[in-house]
């Protein structure tokens, strides 16, 4: 869905209360909202592609120019901690990795014309995907890890908010720096399905700290239950994501579903907090017994009765069995607050 | 006096709103099989106005209704922190209470949960339950309880 906000709410009402519609009847699907129409130019060129009948290949919304034709990953908790021990001045380190990042993105985009030019490339030659409109992408992984380092509090607080502006400015300086007619860039926090555990493990294994095993994918800490729904949306919204050219889509995990009235004010919440990109999870029961798969979050299958069932939920967009997440992301499924209600509620 | 042990913005307790809702310690009722006893210790910071206007400024154009957890201990200012919440901000208030009976003034309130917690008959979310939920509407209460009902999708 892709929405145009005003004034604290989605501009056409219709449209917003027929998304909140789709949500509440248990739909799956990310919506982006925008108070700008120009952003609205990625669903623009998915519409036009539909037009010229063409398709894409890449991952993010769809669109010829909005994927990226490399993603290099910074550890910015590894890296803070490498420039405090040397005692080098806040933030030099980094910046010296992103230069390198950029000039080893360069190069590898000298690498794929070479290739595209010995006719390497059939899918680019076909005019599935364009070399040109494609971005390079500058991934970011371990924010929340290296300011919990730095021994701030990941809530909304001034000085957490302007580490992560600090931190994302400098990649967008140094994206704009690096622009030519044939390099775009653009920053990231990836999902980190694989490398988040990684960065976690080499890093345990060098003597650096790491406070959890799997590093975050959002701007708060997953299993936080200190950070409600709200602090969600504000912890994605204007302040947090305005370097993140390359989007972040806000993962709102949810016990059960909402009803329609309750997703329409999400939508304003959104509106009002200025998060562009978002989904809601609730994991869906699928039983091993008979099959079934539920859209809601139960214990025992609806259908057959059996307590051996097992959940999906989404993982980099694609819904998937936790049974098969990586070991370290099934720990980190489990311990994700699926923001349920004040146990003390029904029963006091 | 009131005191609250913490908050937290819910979507499970008052149907159709987006709630903050402020947990009450103090709580008299004991029932058993209660999953917060901690509720009935004398714990937390002090809930008057000024933290109420606090915690609402905070959230203030994102939550729609804002909810008192328990406090029956002292039913009084409860209405009288309900009535300021329902007059100086343009919010709906809800009380989950675990007594039987209405509060003497049910008008400052939008949605009033009533009863004790009994583990025989479970909670709001069972057909079995002695629990109810009612919606105020011009001043009338109209049960809503089958709203906690799992409704299947």
């Amino acid at each position: 869905m892709a929405l145009l906000s005003e004034d604290g709410d989605v501009r056409d009402k219709e449209y917003g209360d027929f998304t909140a519609e789709m949500y509440s009847e248990g739909h799956s699907f990310f919506t982006y909202i925008s108070d700008n129409a120009d952003s609205l130019s990625s669903c623009c060129r998915l519409r036009n592609e539909i037009t010229d009948n063409e398709f894409s290949y890449t991952l993010g919304a769809g669109g010829v120019s909005t994927g990226s034709k490399s993603v290099l990953t910074i550890n910015l908790n590894r890296c803070i901690q490498y420039e405090k021990k040397e005692k080098m001045p806040f933030l030099s380190f980094i910046e010296e990795v992103v230069d390198l990042m950029h000039k080893v993105q360069t190069a590898y985009n000298e690498n794929l014309k070479y290739l595209l030019n010995k006719g390497m490339l059939p899918l680019f030659d076909a005019g599935f995907i364009n070399i040109s409109r494609q971005y390079l992408t500058i991934g970011v992984n371990g924010l929340v890890e290296s300011a919990e380092y730095l021994g701030m509090e990941i809530s909304d607080n001034a000085q957490y908010r302007n580490y992560v502006k600090n931190v994302l400015g400098l990649i967008e300086t140094y994206n704009k720096k690096y622009r030519t007619k044939e390099l775009m860039f653009n920053c990231e926090m990836i999902p980190a399905e694989n490398v988040g555990v990684k960065h976690a493990k080499w890093d345990k294994e060098d003597g650096y700290f790491v406070p959890r095993d799997c590093y975050n994918s959002y701007f708060f800490v997953v299993e936080d239950k200190e950070i409600n729904t709200i602090d969600k949306f504000r912890l994605h919204g204007k302040e947090y994501i305005e370097h993140l050219t390359g989007g972040s889509a806000l993962h709102v995990n949810l016990e059960e579903h909402l009803s329609k009235a309750q997703y329409r004010q999400l939508l304003k919440i959104a509106a009002i907090e200025g998060c562009n990109y978002f989904t809601f999870n609730i994991p869906n029961t699928v039983c091993n017994k008979c099959g079934h798969i539920d859209k809601r979050y139960l214990k025992t299958c609806p259908e057959c009765g059996s307590t051996d069932v097992d959940y999906l939920t989404r993982i980099i967009g694609y819904m998937k069995r936790v049974s098969n997440f990586s070991e370290a992301r099934q720990e980190e499924a489990h311990r994700r607050y699926y923001d349920n209600k004040l146990k003390e509620a029904e029963e006091c | 006096m009131l005191k609250y042990y913490n908050y937290d913005i819910v979507f499970q307790e008052v149907p159709d709103e987006v709630t903050l809702a402020v947990n009450l310690s103090n709580c008299p009722n004991h029932c058993p099989g209660c999953h917060s006893p901690h509720l009935c210790k004398d714990i937390g910071n002090r809930l008057d106005e000024e933290t109420i206007s606090n915690m609402i400024s905070k959230y203030n154009k994102c939550i729609t209704c804002f909810c008192f957890m328990g406090g029956d201990a002292n039913q009084d200012e409860v209405i009288k922190m309900a009535e300021y919440v329902h007059k100086t901000f343009d919010k709906k208030v809800a009380w989950y209470s675990g007594k039987q009976n209405f509060p003497k003034d049910i008008t400052p309130f939008q949605y009033l949960k009533l009863g004790p917690y009994n583990p025989k008959y479970g909670g709001l979310d069972k057909k079995t339950t002695n629990q109810r939920m009612y919606k105020i509407k011009n001043t009338k209460p109209i049960d809503i309880t089958n709203r906690f009902w799992r409704k299947v999708i």
